[in-house]
């Protein structure tokens, strides 16, 4: 093999050269030489080895399917060798082998092929006793490549992308396509996987320059339209709805919404099925092309061309003119159609037989190919009387061709089998989606660029509502694909699936064995499940299912085409990733304090300010003091808060929440919770009546999204007179509670702040410090305190004047923790945390906050059944005894009685101002009765004893809320 | 007693970078952060407009009440109009955002409209964007499923969607420095979104501007 003179088209720059590694050795290549191509002008032929069998390998597409020639390039791993580019420096090793590819260890497996049949995985893992030996055995010889744990992360951008019309395709009809599309006034994303747009129209040329020039002249066109863009090197991966395609190229993958989709996406070449078609050295003939115009590498010095089309004839030109000789071009049709490149390779004096197949190829002493014999061959039958052997170091397989229609499959397109082409073409094509060029059953050159125009012109007129018209398509002389392009052997090694070393053979068994189906088989010989995903090797599956069961390739059908159509490094899945994170106006305040953040939602949010010296503990009981004996802010903004305004407001929130909401009195609050349709309490806050149609109210922070979408659609199903208005964002919020809190606020605000005037779960609307405010009298954390909402831009005046003011009074922050220990101690539950998906108001003894009599409210149906119905647990407080020093049980630890689950802790803190462990718990009813003992599981599988006690375990006659304490 | 501080919501992730404050519309906002160039303009630049002072009203009686308060809507829904300098964005069929420009009295007015039962105040206060330079569009190309480029300069459709992950008001206007873009996001996500835009634009050689180099070139 040898570099052939420069081609006109060929992508390897001369002008220097690049040094690289392989398997040990040393080789040189041009810039934009493929590893196969830099290897195959070396004269390195075995290129890597099977999957299964461990056979030697070559080149078998140059077309990105040539999974026999995977390679290690460092930290990269499966790099394939017929499409990757040679890198100066590279040191590149087969995958797949044991000791290199010249003497892989495991070659000796292809002797124990006979042991190894179809469905030999299911077979061998079937047995429960063999199952561990096989798996070991399995896990040591197979996977691909090895994956460096240490690799770095590599940085993919992600990029969304536009266009009015989407090419798929850069071949005769792709830039036919775009250029039409363009010129009707679309913009144009013109996608073609190879290094260089062009495709076939400047590798299969039959030597007839014309064909070229045809493509340079689009090509031409195409690079100078202002309005079309080409992506080389980025590969159509996917189709998803509303036309959104992913492109991937090296870098990155990019999010590509088009207007319509133009797939020119061109046909696979398929094997011939004849024994050892596997041999290094045989190939498909546009491999050969490939490597001869692209490369300007000869792909043999004496070659045999097997072929059922025309495309076989202009191979054999294209190998006469790039000096090869070629000993004879073997059609398997009965008669070879007479056409122009059948006229000009006799003319060349090249042998042309009819009826004939190659019966077998033979190997030289290192496994490549040496020879072939040929036979008179009808219906795939061998005549062996006729053999003849040739010697050679070349095959070139050109019986046919299977669509590249993965992308129209996965778009929705109804395909049909046309028995004329012997191909599956596009019946009826999703709206916005156009074929052309092969894919479309189209092949004659003329033929795709005029039916690129076709398809171009049809998008363009989809996308811009024009009307608009092309010439009409020549139609097909003959089929391109041959039916049956199997040679039967009874010595097999014909194979089928070069990804997965299956023979003809393989699928006669399965089928005998019973999966007669598509699918069936597909899974259980695995064929089309290697890397290539059976671009070369489900079309003569699906030829031989059909054979064996009488049906035709129609009513056999095809296995489904799932996104990626490639694979696709997962780093470019990853791409850049957006977390979006919420920061409350305070966030800064919180930061200079010391705040130790912990997620909340889409929140951050202060867990507890770190004090130097002092444990987490220290620093929580620290604010937990300062609540109960001085006067703390905790930052509440992350709430949701929700305003509700109109004439119908009331009506609204009765619908939505338990409890009677129409009979608020204006200026006060009141503590509400939700439910659904279920009885399953959701959500709950505090609903301030500001005015006679205006009430403003808290969620809880996971659920202010979730309430004020079901909300608006619930308004927008009832359609009654008011509107939701979301203010989560708007107002910062936060809460000053303590004995002295009235002390820090008073000087601040024009509100008169004693009990008569601003009682316990009063609303009232005033400034503070010229802040305009909303406060609110709660006692979440069972101290005097006020809720206080004001515009979120002044949250952190707000802040830094309470802090100001209250310094005297040692004011401080308290974080998350205090705030749940706090609320504990007066037994205020958690929902989400207290509560779970099924549990009911009943069950947290919230009896009081659900009007069953009301006229509506979501959940009311289910709740009055659930009322007549023994409760089947109850939330309740328990405590652990003073002094307790084991292990200390954690939320979630299971409730034990008699052996079985009976259930679980959901919040349990040491509290300082109680004096002992307390909690809550879901127990049986009979359980949750003060005094009750049961048992709790902790970690290491030991039990604790606790007793169920009453609730507020703090100040249970709220005392603190009152003014004379 | 004083006025008190309005506060950006971007405060928090600005502070690190500014190297002068200037104090606009009761708000102090960056002047000049450090090691900023113009240059930026002539990539990608993005600044903070959050000082303007803007509302919202919805409900079905919201255009009138604009109507009242002096300022044209626009007629289309997702579309913007300018309105006595201010922006007038109507988002979806019945809800409005107006943003001042500076000294404007349009919000004010708004904020003075008597109480009406089919009038629902939106109080806003944004994180408010411009994106401005030549990539603007490769910018939100790394960072928004929706094309921009559609986005008419001249008034016209507004872009609700997702930015980043996160929801975002967008729009095209004509400035003196050429097409720019505004960007409007709840406040609670602004620190976010201001990070990541300033990332992406920050490696294809743009980055963020304080305001004096804003008004020089008219933004």
């Amino acid at each position: 093999m040898s570099r052939l003179p420069q081609m006109p088209d060929e992508w390897v720059d001369r002008s220097r050269t690049l040094r690289f590694r392989f398997e040990g050795r040393d080789y040189v290549a041009f810039p934009g030489d493929a590893v196969s191509s830099a290897l195959w002008a070396s004269g390195v032929r075995t290129l890597g080895r099977s999957f299964k069998y461990h056979r030697p390998r070559g080149i078998l597409s140059m077309a990105n399917h040539d999974v026999n020639v995977m390679v290690q390039d460092g930290q990269r791993h499966n790099v394939r060798g017929d499409v990757v580019a040679v890198r100066d420096g590279m040191d590149l090793s087969a995958v797949n082998t044991w000791g290199g590819v010249a003497s892989d260890k495991v070659r000796f497996l292809d002797r124990l092929s006979p042991f190894l049949p179809v469905g030999f995985y299911y077979k061998a893992f079937y047995s429960k006793r063999w199952f561990p030996m096989w798996e070991r055995m399995f896990r040591a010889i197979t996977g691909l490549g090895r994956l460096d744990t240490n690799t770095p992360h590599i940085y993919t951008p992600k990029r969304y992308d536009f266009c009015d019309v989407l090419v798929i395709g850069g071949g005769p009809s792709g830039l036919s396509a775009a250029l039409a599309a363009a010129d009707a006034g679309a913009s144009v994303a013109l996608v073609d996987e190879n290094a260089r747009v062009g495709g076939s129209g400047l590798y299969q040329l039959g030597g007839d320059d014309a064909r070229r020039q045809a493509t340079r002249e689009l090509l031409s066109k195409v690079r100078q339209h202002k309005r079309i863009r080409i992506f080389e090197g980025t590969l159509a991966a996917a189709w998803y709805a509303d036309q959104w395609v992913p492109l991937v190229d090296a870098e990155k993958m990019t999010k590509m919404r088009a207007g319509a989709t133009v797939m020119a996406s061109g046909a696979f070449e398929q094997p011939t099925v004849f024994r050892n078609n596997d041999l290094p050295g045989v190939m498909m003939g546009s491999a050969m092309q490939r490597l001869i115009y692209r490369y300007a590498v000869q792909p043999a010095r004496r070659a045999v061309v097997t072929t059922a089309n025309a495309d076989g004839y202009r191979l054999a030109l294209d190998l006469f003119d790039a000096g090869v000789q070629v000993m004879a071009v073997a059609d398997l049709r009965e008669a070879i159609p007479a056409c122009a490149a059948v006229d000009a390779v006799r003319s060349r004096g090249i042998e042309c037989l009819s009826g004939t197949g190659i019966y077998e190829a033979h190997a030289d002493g290192r496994g490549e190919l040496a020879a072939v014999t040929l036979c008179k061959v009808r219906d795939g039958v061998a005549d062996t009387s006729t053999a003849r052997r040739i010697d050679c170091d070349g095959v070139a397989m050109s019986t046919g061709w299977a669509p590249a229609a993965n992308l129209l499959y996965q778009a929705g397109t109804k395909m049909r089998f046309d028995e004329r082409l012997q191909q599956f073409v596009p019946d009826v094509l999703p709206e916005g989606v156009f074929a052309c060029g092969r894919v479309n059953g189209v092949f004659g050159l003329d033929a795709r660029i005029a039916d690129g125009a076709r398809a171009g012109t049809a998008a363009a007129a989809h996308v811009l509502g024009k009307a608009l018209s092309a010439p009409p398509v020549p139609s097909e002389t003959e089929a391109p694909s041959h039916p049956w392009p199997v040679v039967a052997h009874p010595s097999a090694k014909n194979f089928v699936d070069f990804d997965e070393d299956l023979q003809v053979k393989d699928f006669e068994n399965a089928v005998q064995e019973g999966y007669d189906n598509i699918e069936l088989l597909k899974r259980f010989t695995t064929v089309g499940m290697g890397p290539s995903q059976g671009k070369h090797s489900n079309m003569t599956a699906l030829r031989i299912l059909g054979r064996l069961v009488g049906k035709s390739p129609q009513q056999v059908g095809t296995t489904t085409a799932r996104p990626f159509f490639h694979p696709v490094p997962m780093s470019h899945l990853a791409g850049r990733g957006f977390n979006p994170q919420r920061r409350s106006p305070l966030q800064g305040r919180h930061a200079a304090l010391g705040a130790v953040f912990m997620p909340a939602g889409a929140w951050e949010r202060p867990e507890y300010y770190a004090v130097p010296g002092k444990s987490r503990t220290d620093c929580i009981h620290d604010e937990v003091r300062r609540v109960r004996t001085k006067v703390a802010m905790i930052d509440v903004g992350t709430l949701g808060k929700i305003e509700i305004r109109g004439p119908q407001a009331a009506e609204f929130l009765n619908r939505v929440y338990t409890a009677r909401i129409d009979l608020l009195k204006l200026g006060g609050t009141r503590y509400a919770i939700m439910c659904d349709e279920a009885g399953v309490l959701t959500d709950e806050g505090v609903i301030a009546r500001l005015a006679d149609d205006v009430y403003y109210f808290t969620t809880t922070t996971s659920g202010a999204a979730n309430v004020y979408r079901e909300m608006s659609r619930l308004n927008a199903e009832w359609r009654l007179q008011c509107g939701i208005i979301n203010l989560t964002g708007a107002y910062s919020s936060v809460n000053l509670a303590g004995p002295d809190c009235r002390k820090v606020l008073g000087p601040l605000t024009d509100l008169d702040l004693s009990a008569a005037a601003f009682p316990y779960l009063a609303v009232r609307q005033g400034s503070i410090a010229g802040i305009p405010a909303r406060l609110m009298r709660v006692g979440f954390v069972g101290e005097w305190g006020y809720e206080i909402h004001v515009p979120a831009e002044y949250g952190p005046t707000l802040w830094d004047t309470l802090m100001k003011a209250g310094e005297p009074f040692g004011i401080g922050a308290f974080g998350v923790e205090a705030q749940r220990l706090l609320r504990l101690e007066k037994g205020h539950l958690i929902v989400s945390q207290d509560t779970d998906g099924l549990t009911h108001p009943f069950e947290v003894s919230m009896d009081w906050a659900v009007k069953l009599d009301k006229p509506f409210f979501i959940g009311q149906r289910s709740l009055k059944i659930l009322k007549q119905m023994p409760l089947k647990r109850k939330l309740a407080g328990f405590r652990l005894p003073a002094g307790y020093s084991g292990q200390v049980p954690q939320e979630c630890h299971l409730v034990i009685v008699g052996g079985e689950i009976a259930g679980r802790v959901t919040s349990i803190y040491w509290s300082p101002n109680v004096g002992c462990h307390i909690g809550l718990a879901f127990l049986p009813p009979e359980l949750a009765t003060p005094g009750s003992r049961f048992e709790i599981r902790v970690t290491d599988g030991s039990m604790v004893a606790a007793e169920v006690c009453e609730t507020p375990f703090f100040d249970p006659e709220d005392l603190r809320q009152k003014e004379q304490s | 007693m004083s006025t008190p501080v309005r506060v950006s919501p971007l405060t928090d992730v600005q502070a690190a970078h500014a190297a002068r404050w200037v104090d606009l519309e009761d708000m102090p906002s960056v002047a000049a952060f450090a090691g900023e160039s113009e240059a930026h303009l002539s990539v990608v630049a993005i600044g903070d407009l959050s000082f303007r002072r803007r509302t919202g009203v919805k409900g079905p009686g919201a255009a009138a009440a604009l109507a009242d308060a002096g300022l044209a809507t626009p007629a289309r829904a997702n579309s913007w109009c300018r309105s006595e300098g201010a922006i007038v964005a109507r988002l979806g069929l019945t809800e409005y955002l107006i943003e001042d420009s500076a000294g404007g009295t349009a919000v004010s007015r708004v904020l003075a409209l008597p109480a009406a039962a089919d009038v629902y105040p939106v109080p806003r206060y944004d994180a408010a964007l411009v994106v401005a330079g030549p990539q603007a569009i490769d910018l939100f190309r790394q960072t928004c499923a929706v094309d921009m480029a559609t986005l008419d300069a001249t008034g016209g459709a507004l872009a609700l969607t997702s930015m980043v992950g996160v929801g975002v008001t967008v729009a095209a206007v004509m400035t003196p420095a050429g097409v720019s873009y505004r960007v409007w996001c709840d406040g609670t996500y602004g620190g976010y979104l201001w990070e990541t835009l300033c990332e992406v634009a920050g490696e294809m050689g743009g980055g963020r501007l304080g305001h004096e180099s804003l008004s020089r070139v008219g933004l």
